[in-house]
C-alpha cells in the first residue's frame, strides 16, 4: 500500500531552538508505526506539523497523497487527530460534541446517527453521553477525543500519547481500536511513552531524540541490530542516553 | 516569600514581553500605551486651559470631573470585585500549587488578598491619577495633598476589593463551581439594576431642587452632585480629595476618616473570611454530574451552522462572558435616558453623544473580542477538520454582526421612542460605532486570545485588554472627529457606516489572514 502518511525532510525552529531537524518519515496503509522519543525530542512537534497545526520551517507533507499546505481542506478530511491532552469544548456534552464533529466533518445525517450510537457504545460511554465533557474524567474525556476522530472514518490516524493517564481497561480498548482501524487499511502514527504498547502493537518504529530521527525499523530487527538490547526499553535507553540515567541513579544512591 | 509570590505574580503579568512575537507586542503595548497617555494628557489639558479661560466655570467642571471619576471607578470596581474575588480567592486555578507548597496559609490569604484587590484596581490608578494631578496643578495645592490623594485612592480602591470578597465567600461557602457562573450572572443583573434604582433616585433628588444653585446648567452636574452620593465610599473620597486640595485639612478629617476606617474594616473582615475560609481547606472542582437535561441528538447537514450552534451553546453555558459585556449595554440603554438632550458632547449632525458612541464601541469590542477565545481549548478543532477556520470565521461573524446589530437597532429605537434621541439617524449612527467596535476587537480577540482562561476578564493574554481598550477609544476619537471634518462634504449619516464597513472588512481581512497562518502551540 502506498504511504498514507509522509513527512520529508521536516524542520521546525522555535526562536534560536531547533526542536525538530530534517525529519523524514511515512507511515503506509495497514501499519502502525510507533513514534519514541524521550520528552522534548520533538514527538508532538512532528505529529503537529504532520496534522497541520503547526506549518514546518521547511519540509514537505502529504496525507494520502495530498499535499497538507496546498491542498489542506482535502487533506484534513482524510486525517484524524488525537493530541496528547483532549482538547475538547468543556462546555459542550459527549453526544453534542459527537454531533458537531459528525456536521463539521460533513458526514450525512443518517450515517453520522448510526455511527455516534455504536461509538458511544464502543467506548462505553453512554453514562457520560448527556453529561458536560467538563465533569468527565481525563479517561473519558481521552475516549471521547477518539470517538470524536474516528468518527469520519479517515484513512490517516495520528496519536499522540492516546493512553497517558489511561487505566488498564480503558488502555486496551483503545489498543483495540487502534488495531482494528490498521486492520481495515488504515495508517496509524502512534507516538508513546509506553515501550510495551510500541513493542506489542507497531509493525515499524521511529526514535526521536534532540529533533532526529536515531533510529527506524522494525522493532524485533532494531533490537538485534543493538548486541547489548534485549528488549525495547533497554535499546530506546541506550539510544536515547542510558549514561545520564545511570548518573542520576548514582546521585540518588549518593 | 509573600514577597517571592508577588515578584512572580508580577513577572507573569508581564509575560507579554517574553517569548515569541514579543518585539510585534511590545510594540503594540507601547503605541497603544502611548495612545492613551496622549488621550489623558490630551483631555487634562484642556481642562486646564479651560480652567483658566474661565475659572469659575472651570474650576467646577474640574470638581465634577473628580467627582465623576470616583463615582465611575467606584461602580465599575463594584462590579468587576465580586467576580475577580471568587475566581482568584476561591476558585483560583493556582491554589492547589499553592497549597502543596511549604508555604503559610497567612502567606497564601494575604497574596490572593493581594492580588484581587490590585487587579480590580489596577485601572482606577490609571484614570484616577492624572484627574487628581491636574487638580493639585490647578488649585496650586501643596505636596502633602499628592500623598493624600494616592492614600486616598489606596483606600477607595479596597473597599469595592474587600466587599466582592466577602459576598464571595458566603456565595463560595453555599454554592458549587458549576453553579456559580449562573449564580455570578445573576448576582451581576442585580447589581445592575441597583446601580440604575440609584441613579435614578439620585437624578429625583436633582428634580426636586438638589442642584438648582449649582453654576453649570445640564443634568450631569445635578447627577454627580446628589446628595445620595455623599453616602458613598465614591462621595468620602470626593470630598476629602477637594477639601484637601484647597488645604482645607479639617474638613477633610470627616470623610476621610470615613473612608479610612469602612476600607480598614471592610479588609479585615476580608481578611478574616478569607482565612477561614482557607483554614478550612480549598473548595475543589465540584464533583456533582453536569447533566445537561436536553441534549438533542439531531446532527444536521451544515458545517456552518454546527459552527454557529456549537458558539451559541458556548455562550449560553459560560454566561460570565455575557455578564462582562452586560454592564456597557446596560450603560448604553442607561446613559443617554439619565442624561438627556442636554449631553455634552455632540458635534455637528451626529445623533449619537461622545459617550454613548463610547459605550456602543466598547459593547462592539468586548463580544467580538470573546469570541474566538469563547471556544476555550477546543478551538484547536477549528484548525484540524478541512475548511475550519474559514467556516469558524464566518461563523462568528454572522453571529457577533447579527448581534450587534440587533442590540443596537432595539437599544436606538427605545431611546427614540421614549425621546431621548432624534430620529432614524441615531440608530445608524449608533449601529455604525458599534460595528466599528467590532471590527477593532475582533482581530485583537484572535492576536491576543488565552485560550485557557479561567476568568472571563483573562481571555486575552499580556496588554490584550489593555490594547483593546486603547484602540476602541482611539478609533472612537478618530471616527467621530473625522466624520464631524467631512461633514461638510458628505453626511455623517453616509460617512460613519462608509466608515464601519471600511474597519470591518480590514478587520476581517487581518483576522483571516491570521487564522489562516494560526498555529497551536499549547
Amino acid at each position: 500500500m502506498p504511504a498514507l502518511i509522509k513527512g520529508e525532510r521536516l524542520t521546525r525552529r522555535y526562536g534560536k531552538v531547533l526542536a525538530v531537524d530534517d525529519v523524514s518519515l511515512h507511515v503506509d496503509g495497514g501499519e502502525i508505526v510507533g513514534f519514541l522519543g524521550p520528552n522534548g525530542a520533538g514527538k508532538t512537534t512532528t505529529i503537529k506539523m504532520l496534522v497541520g497545526l503547526l506549518k514546518p520551517d521547511k519540509g514537505n507533507i502529504s496525507i494520502c497523497g495530498l499535499d497538507l499546505t496546498r491542498e489542506s481542506t482535502m487533506a484534513k478530511s482524510r486525517l484524524g487527530y488525537v493530541p496528547d491532552t483532549p482538547h475538547l469544548y468543556e462546555k459542550l456534552t459527549t453526544v453534542e460534541f459527537l454531533n458537531f464533529a459528525a456536521q463539521v466533518f460533513r458526514v450525512a445525517p443518517d450515517v453520522a446517527k448510526k455511527r455516534i450510537d455504536d461509538l458511544i457504545e464502543l467506548f462505553d460511554l453512554g453514562e457520560s453521553a448527556r453529561k458536560l465533557i467538563s465533569s468527565l474524567s481525563h479517561g473519558t474525556k481521552q475516549k471521547v477525543s477518539l470517538a470524536a476522530t474516528v468518527l469520519h472514518r479517515p484513512d490517516a490516524l495520528l496519536l499522540d500519547e492516546p493512553t497517558g493517564g489511561l487505566d488498564p481497561r480503558a488502555t486496551r480498548k483503545i489498543k483495540d481500536v487502534i488495531l482494528e482501524l490498521a486492520r481495515g487499511g488504515r495508517a496509524v502514527m502512534l507516538s508513546t511513552h509506553i515501550l510495551e504498547i510500541a513493542e506489542s502493537m507497531c509493525d515499524r518504529i521511529y526514535i526521536i531524540d534532540k529533533g532526529r530521527i536515531i533510529a527506524e525499523g522494525d522493532p524485533e530487527k532494531l533490537k538485534q541490530s543493538v548486541k547489548t538490547s534485549s528488549s525495547l526499553e533497554e535499546l530506546f535507553i541506550d539510544l536515547t542516553g542510558g549514561s545520564e540515567y545511570d548518573e542520576v541513579l548514582k546521585y540518588l544512591a549518593d | 516569600m509573600l514577597a517571592i509570590l508577588l515578584k512572580y505574580r508580577i513577572r507573569m503579568l508581564f509575560s507579554i514581553f517574553r517569548g515569541r512575537a514579543r518585539i510585534g507586542r511590545t510594540l503594540a503595548v507601547i503605541l497603544a500605551s502611548l495612545a492613551l497617555i496622549f488621550g489623558i494628557v490630551l483631555s487634562c489639558l484642556g481642562i486646564y486651559i479651560a480652567v483658566k479661560a474661565d475659572p469659575v466655570v472651570g474650576m467646577g467642571l474640574l470638581e465634577i470631573l473628580i467627582a465623576a471619576s470616583f463615582h465611575g471607578i467606584f461602580v465599575l470596581l463594584l462590579f468587576t470585585g465580586l467576580s475577580l474575588a471568587i475566581f482568584t480567592i476561591f476558585f483560583g486555578g493556582d491554589l492547589e500549587l499553592l497549597f502543596s507548597l511549604p508555604l503559610d496559609s497567612r502567606t497564601i490569604f494575604m497574596y490572593k488578598f493581594i492580588e484581587s484587590i490590585a487587579l480590580n484596581a489596577r485601572f482606577a490608578f490609571l484614570f484616577l491619577a492624572p484627574v487628581l494631578m491636574l487638580a493639585g496643578i490647578v488649585f496650586d495645592a501643596v505636596i502633602w495633598y499628592y500623598f493624600t490623594a494616592v492614600i486616598i485612592t489606596v483606600l477607595l480602591a479596597a473597599i469595592p476589593g474587600s466587599l466582592g470578597i466577602i459576598f464571595s465567600a458566603i456565595i463560595a461557602r453555599h454554592i458549587s463551581r458549576a453553579r456559580m457562573k449562573n449564580t455570578m450572572a445573576v448576582a451581576g443583573a442585580f447589581l445592575g439594576i441597583g446601580i440604575w434604582i440609584a441613579i435614578n433616585a439620585a437624578l429625583n433628588a436633582f428634580d426636586d431642587g438638589g442642584a438648582r444653585d449649582f453654576p453649570l446648567n445640564f443634568q450631569a452636574v445635578g447627577l454627580i452632585s446628589s446628595p445620595l452620593f455623599a453616602y458613598l465610599p465614591s462621595g468620602w473620597a470626593y470630598n476629602a480629595a477637594v477639601a484637601s486640595v484647597h488645604g482645607n485639612w479639617l474638613s477633610s478629617i470627616t470623610p476621610f476618616s470615613l473612608l479610612a476606617v469602612s476600607s480598614l474594616v471592610l479588609s479585615y473582615l476580608a481578611m478574616a473570611v478569607t482565612a477561614r475560609h482557607y483554614r478550612n481547606g480549598i473548595v475543589g472542582e465540584s464533583q456533582e454530574a453536569s447533566l445537561v437535561r436536553s441534549s438533542r441528538s439531531s446532527v444536521g447537514r451544515s458545517p456552518f451552522l454546527a459552527c454557529m450552534r456549537r458558539d451559541l451553546i458556548l455562550l449560553y453555558r459560560q454566561p460570565q462572558v455575557l455578564v462582562q459585556i452586560a454592564p456597557t449595554l446596560i450603560l448604553l440603554f442607561l446613559f443617554p435616558l439619565i442624561a438627556g438632550k442636554n449631553l455634552p458632547g455632540s458635534l455637528g449632525d451626529m445623533a449619537v453623544s461622545s459617550p454613548t458612541a463610547l459605550f456602543a464601541l466598547v459593547f462592539g469590542s468586548q463580544l467580538s473580542s470573546r469570541q474566538i477565545p469563547l471556544e476555550r481549548l477546543g478551538f484547536c478543532w477549528n484548525l484540524m477538520i478541512s475548511g475550519g477556520i474559514r467556516l469558524a470565521l464566518l461563523a462568528k461573524i454572522t453571529l457577533g454582526l447579527a448581534f450587534v446589530l440587533i442590540c443596537s437597532v432595539l437599544v436606538g429605537s427605545a431611546h427614540i421612542l421614549v425621546g431621548a434621541a432624534p430620529g432614524v439617524a441615531y440608530i445608524i449612527h449608533l449601529s455604525s460605532f458599534a460595528l466599528i467596535g467590532y471590527g477593532i476587537g475582533l482581530p485583537i480577540g484572535l492576536i491576543f486570545a488565552d485560550f485557557n482562561w479561567d476568568h472571563p476578564k483573562r481571555m486575552l493574554r499580556g496588554g490584550g485588554g489593555f490594547l483593546l481598550i486603547a484602540s476602541t477609544m482611539l478609533s472612537g476619537f478618530v471616527s467621530y472627529l473625522a466624520t464631524f471634518l467631512l461633514e461638510k462634504f458628505i453626511p455623517a449619516t453616509v460617512t460613519l457606516p462608509a466608515f464601519a464597513a471600511i474597519v470591518l472588512t480590514v478587520a476581517m481581512i487581518i483576522t483571516s489572514l491570521k487564522m489562516e497562518n494560526f498555529e497551536w502551540v499549547i
